[in-house]
């Protein structure tokens, strides 16, 4: 494979072999280090390739042996080239093509990040565009060394950071600090006080006095539970101490909600007629958007995600974005009384679950509708089990 | 030679070396490489002959083309039937 292809950058040349004994031609030329191959009959001739070099050897070995040579044809790379010596162009085609692969490949098109769980990719894309590195900047004006040192300065959460730049491909590969724990502070004395109104249904304390018990009824600020704790033996007198109340209390609580709802709505009606548009992405920003259609009233774009191009595993900073515009006409639409209340209910649900933090549930949903002459209107009480303990520092 | 025979053997050396023979690989039924050969005899689309010292292969088969030849070694493709040592 390696002898061919050398061959076929020098260039070799096709020849014809007739005669009564082309073996001894071809033994003769093996002796005198005449490499051949493909060789073949063709009719009484033989046919094979050879180098140039050996040409005039091969000539020789033909007088010898009485074999008569004939020259078919030449090939390889100078070969083509001889035949293409009369298109310029073609090579004036390929002298661009260098310096523009030159070029291109002079600029980074990619910038990766990796390594990073807690910290943000785009506020360390961000920090990086801030020191020239970004898609489209000249390799030649980087600093990865300076960066590296910006980096480390500007993100406490980053022990280590390394720039490496491959082709046009930039990647930062950080590794973060571990995370630190939090402190939970159980030395200053804090009460545990209620964030809501509501009806206690269960108490867990963990260090105090619980202030409060199951049934009790609680307003926002009441103390649940006490930070002084009595110490000493029953019977005999003893003393308080203040420590850092914890436990959890859950309670039943109330939270008003309204909501409107118009019993006339805007809709959008598509046409049939949705136009394509195709936009050139080069790196990450660079849109080349030529080919938008031109369109009139209102219309919608919807895009799908960008398809890279890439030879074999080698992503090309390049990709096609396709948008498909849906031009549409509004018209207005009756809502009867009853689909208004069944919106309004399901609108009063998503925002009361909206409400609700880990380990919260809603109870009840007490709906009151208001029905005017374009609206309807939603009173709603939700009804939640949930947490309402949260510390608070004693004197505060 | 048998003195050479006898000390190749003991050092395990190549003995297409030490005793001067071919060394013939085969892939499938399609090609055919004969090394350290003494030349070509006889060649012909369906038979080729290959000198290998005291006796000669004989290969049989179709279409037979000379993929490469040199000093060393010669390539043989095609669709080979058989092998075969003549006198």
């Amino acid at each position: 494979m390696l002898p061919a292809f050398w061959y076929y950058l020098r260039g070799y040349v096709m020849i014809s072999v007739s005669g009564f004994s082309v073996e001894r031609f071809l033994n003769m030329a093996t002796y005198r280090q005449i490499l051949f191959w493909d060789a073949s009959y063709c009719g009484t001739a033989m046919r094979m390739k050879t180098s140039f070099a050996g040409l005039q050897e091969l000539q020789y070995c033909a007088d010898k042996t009485g074999c008569t040579l004939t020259v078919l044809a030449y090939g390889g790379l100078p070969a083509r080239l001889r035949r293409l010596h009369g298109h310029p162009v073609f090579f004036v085609g390929i002298f661009c093509f260098a310096i523009a692969l030159y070029v291109l490949s002079s600029f980074v098109w990619v910038v990766k990040v990796e390594g990073n769980e807690r910290l943000a990719t785009e506020d360390i894309l961000q920090s990086c565009a801030d020191y020239q590195l970004h898609p489209g900047a000249w390799k030649a004006n980087l600093d990865p060394e300076a960066l590296t040192q910006a980096l480390l300065a500007q993100y406490s959460d980053i022990s280590w950071v390394s720039i490496r730049i491959d082709g046009t491909q930039a990647t930062v590969s950080l590794a973060e600090t571990i995370e630190a724990p939090e402190i939970i502070d159980k030395e200053t004395p804090c009460d545990i006080v209620a964030t809501k109104d509501g009806v206690i249904l269960q108490i867990a304390t963990e260090r105090g006095t619980p202030a409060v018990a199951v049934g009790d009824v609680v307003k926002t600020g009441d103390v649940l539970i006490s930070s002084e704790i009595f110490v000493g033996v029953e019977g005999e007198e003893g003393h308080t101490e203040s420590v850092a109340a914890s436990g959890s209390v859950q309670a039943r609580t109330w939270t008003k909600l309204t909501e409107e709802l118009s019993l006339t709505e805007d809709q959008k009606v598509y046409d049939t007629e949705e136009k394509t548009n195709h936009i050139l992405l080069v790196g990450d920003n660079l849109e080349i958007d030529w080919l938008r259609p031109h369109m009139k009233g209102t219309y919608d774009i919807e895009a799908q995600a960008p398809q890279s191009l890439s030879i074999g595993d080698w992503r090309l900073p390049l990709s096609i974005v396709t948008q498909q515009y849906r031009p549409y006409t509004t018209t207005k639409v009756q809502r009867t009384e009853d689909e208004a209340k069944q919106a309004l209910e399901s609108l009063c649900r998503q925002k009361a679950e909206g409400l609700l933090d880990d380990g919260d549930t809603i109870e009840a949903l007490d709906i009151q509708y208001q029905v005017y002459t374009d609206c309807v209107r939603a009173e709603c009480t939700v009804t939640m089990i949930e947490e309402i303990a949260q510390k608070q520092e004693k004197g505060m | 030679m048998q003195l050479g025979k006898q000390i190749g053997q003991k050092l395990d050396l190549p003995k297409e070396i030490v005793w001067d023979l071919p060394l013939i690989s085969m892939i499938g039924q399609e090609e055919l490489t004969i090394e350290n050969h003494k030349g070509l005899m006889e060649y012909a689309p369906d038979t080729i002959r290959i000198g290998t010292g005291k006796a000669s292969l004989c290969i049989h088969g179709e279409e037979m083309t000379l993929k490469q030849m040199s000093s060393d070694s010669i390539v043989i493709q095609g669709k080979i039937h058989t092998l075969e040592f003549c006198k």
